[in-house]
């Protein structure tokens, strides 16, 4: 009961903050916000006890936040949002959009039928590793390093020395 | 409240005062003394050499300021908080004293009787307004070499502060322009980057005296640099070489405790500063600079920068990396001064360096600033039909 | 879950980290060539002054960031065992990647430092946390992770439990260097002091005064600390003594060795200091990704077959 109030109280502070994504008219706030929604996210995965899961959610956001920020600051010295800026662009389109979307996601919710067993026994990092990877562990480790490998060589040949002029 | 419990706390931070070294172009050698007489001192007490306005407990004036110098001098102290103290030095015999009563002040809580929820519990929005007072300009423009050190102390609250508008970064900006992003007129790959406005200097840590860089960045690459020098119109000729009683290495040695210092190669820096400050033999100079030119990790972090503009070329030496060479393994021989650029030709090799290998550079390049520049017209907004995409 | 025993711990973990950032602080004034005393009368002279805003600000941001640093280091630090007889403050079965998680947070908190005041130098102070970020954070991940398979585990006392006889550091000294470095550049320290830089006149600092300033260096040697005490379980084989002259040749509690080897890995750590610079960013990332990676990756992978066989 405590934790479906918790997950509650996190859903909404999640929605909310995710709300505010769009009300935020500087882009640091908007992106704070978004990462403070999936914070709140995670921490609903921690309290049903799924750790890896929601530590991951918070490191990989607080990632891609960054990463987004290298996109922002490179694109426009506008700090603290002196002037003002919108999240949102073509409404009519986006609400469509949004609200498609949200209908799959809640038939998808209520029609799946989900499991009524408490889930396997042992640890649920391993056995999530099992079901997503499933036989193909060792080809999604092989590809994994080779795509790295890549990163690795396009930087290696494209890093110049000197100056970007 | 927190004033209370701020007072026993005042007289031991007094005891180690960050300062903010403002100096004018060294156009004189009396200039040049007061300066370098400055640093020595606080070094010799162990004072930290402020990074920003921010940073400030004591904003030591070192030498005779001209009007331009006067403004920004104003607008820096205006940003510095409470509890802080201004002193103007117009001799290195001054300092000592001009020092001992700046602390002595500091210890106070620097505003006189401090008495409470005043001047140190900050945090409120900036208020107040105004130019600072009478008495505390006609300090500032005094230019009577005889006269006493003169000190002003004072929060924030005392009204000294700047207008909202006044500046974006009262650090870097001498002039009070709004500081705004606007849109690149030429960028170098076809799009429409944001590009900022802005002034580089004259109160940086180790940037050369009196300099100012008017500068366009893009992100963090400097796209466009012009130079001025405040007080000084130029480029003067250089009527032939200037003579200094100090010598070459001197020369040498001041541009390296700048671009040590830059790199974060403290230990260096501080050695260099001694040996510029003492009376070096030439053993210890040589030995100095080959350890500083041998230097592995330095020059692993300084590669990669080019020390050229599009029209010209300002030093003999190609990237900062070989400047630095040169500068450290000339010390205690009998080479010819290093050459110095003019500083509108410093300015111009900072073109297309990232704002951090553009500070090394132009530590590196040492421009004369006694030879003077622009003035250069401050930036002015086109217009506001600017957007922002999210 | 309200057991006093365990809350206890929990407790003392800030109070006890802030200490121990202090004590780190005053090691690095004096091999700074500064008085020890020097970190006191600094902290003494932050609270006494006054906080400080810049015009078009935003402050709530940028204190929410610097607010962040110092809470992210104590939460790291929650999950490293100290060598007390709990083990760790917070027993978690993946501490290794909420370690990861919580030091990722202090990039967030440098950025908005560096953004709120609305000014040049802060704000490409803040923005040089992100090269950095992302020029260590592959290696260190990588270098967290190696330890983790050699043992079967990404619980910090689980790893440390698995190396008796050999350390890790020994076993695997790639990632051990890797991790040390990583440790100086997710506290933005030292060597890798660029986004808080003197060019940039103090970077994302450079527009904070008082307690804000105070939090942003404070919460850094607080990170540094609980960084460097990581390595202890990870790679010096936690609260164990030194297994060269034999099991149990020195004795003494498990929290004593935690501490002796956190000590000398801070003493490394100074010690770079002392002979490094501060990297340009612009060479690190070029390190980091050409060099930096590839190695990780090789020692990952040098680790992972010995085991597998």
């Amino acid at each position: 009961m405590t934790l479906l109030v918790l997950a509650a109280a996190l859903g909404v502070v999640a929605v909310v903050t995710g709300i505010g994504v769009f009300v935020a008219d500087s882009m640091a706030r908007a992106t704070f916000l978004l990462l403070a929604s999936f914070v709140a996210v995670a921490v609903v995965l921690l309290a049903f006890g799924l750790a890896y899961l929601g530590i991951v959610v918070v490191l990989m956001m607080t990632i891609e936040m960054m990463i987004m920020v290298v996109f922002m600051v490179m694109l426009m010295m506008n700090p603290a949002g002196l002037e003002p800026m919108t999240m949102v662009h073509n409404r009519w389109g986006a609400r469509l959009i949004a609200l498609a979307v949200f209908a799959v996601l809640a038939a998808g919710a209520l029609v799946v039928p989900w499991p009524v067993r408490p889930g396997p026994p042992g640890d649920p990092t391993t056995a999530l590793g099992a079901d997503l990877m499933g036989p193909q562990m060792l080809t999604m480790t092989v590809l994994g390093l080779a795509i790295l490998a890549t990163i690795v060589g396009t930087v290696a040949v494209s890093a110049t020395r000197g100056s970007r002029r | 409240m927190v004033l209370s419990l701020a007072r026993p706390f005042l007289r031991v931070a007094a005891r180690r005062p960050h300062v903010l070294v403002i100096a004018p172009a060294p156009v004189s050698d009396g200039l040049l003394d007061v300066r370098l007489a400055a640093e020595a001192a606080l070094a010799s007490r162990g004072w930290p050499a402020a990074d920003s306005p921010a940073d400030t407990d004591l904003v030591l004036v070192a030498g005779e300021v001209g009007p331009r110098l006067a403004e920004v001098v104003r607008a820096v102290w205006a940003t510095v908080p409470a509890p802080r103290v201004l002193v103007r030095v117009g001799a290195p015999s001054e300092l000592g004293d001009a020092l001992d009563a700046a602390v002595a002040e500091l210890a106070r809580g620097g505003a006189g009787p401090v008495s409470g929820g005043g001047p140190l519990s900050g945090g409120g929005p900036l208020s107040g307004g105004g130019p600072l007072s009478a008495s505390e300009a006609s300090l500032l423009a005094s230019s009577d070499r005889n006269a006493a050190f003169s000190m002003i102390t004072g929060s924030p609250d005392d009204g000294a502060f700047l207008p909202l508008d006044a500046s974006n970064d009262a650090s870097l900006a001498p002039e009070a322009t709004p500081v705004m992003a606007g849109l690149a007129d030429d960028d170098r790959d076809g799009l429409a980057l944001d590009v900022v406005h802005t002034a580089l200097g004259p109160v940086l840590p180790h940037w050369p005296a009196g300099l100012v860089v008017h500068a366009t960045l893009a992100g963090d690459l400097v796209t466009d640099a012009r130079a001025e020098v405040l007080d000084v119109p130029g480029p003067r000729e250089r009527a032939g070489r200037r003579r200094t009683p100090r010598g070459p290495d001197h020369l040498r040695l001041d541009a390296l405790v700048r671009v040590l210092a830059l790199a974060g190669a403290d230990r260096a820096a501080a050695r260099a500063r001694a040996l510029r400050d003492g009376h070096p033999g030439p053993g210890e100079l040589t030995a100095f600079g080959r350890r500083i030119a041998r230097s592995r990790t330095l020059a692993w972090t300084l590669r990669g920068i080019p020390l050229t503009a599009t029209d010209h070329v300002p030093v003999p030496e190609p990237t900062v990396e070989a400047r630095v060479r040169a500068l450290a393994a000339g010390l205690g021989g009998s080479l010819a001064p290093p050459v110095r650029p003019a500083p509108h030709r410093a300015a111009a090799a900072l073109v297309g360096l990232e704002l951090g290998a553009a500070r090394l550079a132009l530590a590196a390049l040492d421009p004369d600033t006694a030879l003077g520049a622009g003035p250069v017209a401050p930036f002015k907004p086109a217009g506001s039909g600017h957007h922002h995409h999210g | 879950m309200a057991d006093p025993a365990t809350l206890l711990p929990l407790l003392l973990l800030a109070p006890a980290l802030v200490l121990a950032a202090g004590l780190a602080a005053v090691a690095g004034a004096v091999t700074a060539g500064d008085r020890p005393t020097a970190p006191v009368v600094e902290t003494l002279r932050l609270l006494a002054k006054q906080r400080r805003r810049t015009p078009a600000d935003d402050p709530l941001l940028a204190r929410i960031g610097l607010a962040v640093l110092p809470v992210a280091a104590v939460l790291a630090l929650a999950v490293v065992p100290l060598g007390l007889p709990r083990g760790a403050p917070v027993g978690l079965d993946v501490g290794i990647v909420w370690f990861n998680a919580m030091e990722v947070l202090a990039w967030f908190a440098v950025w908005t430092a560096g953004w709120g005041p609305n000014a040049v130098t802060a704000l490409v102070g803040g923005y040089r946390m992100l090269p950095l970020g992302l020029a260590y954070e592959l290696p260190h991940m990588l270098a967290l992770i190696t330890p983790a398979i050699a043992a079967g585990s990404l619980d910090p006392a689980t790893v440390a439990g698995a190396q008796h006889g050999l350390w890790y550091a020994v076993w695997m000294p790639v990632a051990f260097v890797l991790y040390l470095v990583s440790t100086a550049a997710m506290a933005f320290w030292g060597p890798f002091a660029a986004p808080l830089g003197r060019d940039l006149a103090g970077g994302a600092a450079a527009e904070h005064a008082g307690l804000d300033r105070l939090l942003l260096r404070a919460g850094r040697w607080m990170l540094l600390v609980a960084a460097a005490a990581m390595a202890v379980p990870l790679f010096l084989g936690g609260g164990a003594p030194p297994p060269i002259t034999g099991p149990d040749a020195f004795g003494g509690p498990a929290w004593a060795w935690v501490v002796v080897k956190l000590l000398v890995v801070l003493a490394v750590l100074l010690g770079l200091r002392r002979v490094m610079p501060v990297l340009r960013m612009e060479r690190f990332v070029t390190l980091a990704w050409v060099v930096l990676i590839p190695l990780a990756v090789a020692q990952a992978l040098v680790v992972t077959v010995v085991v597998l066989l």
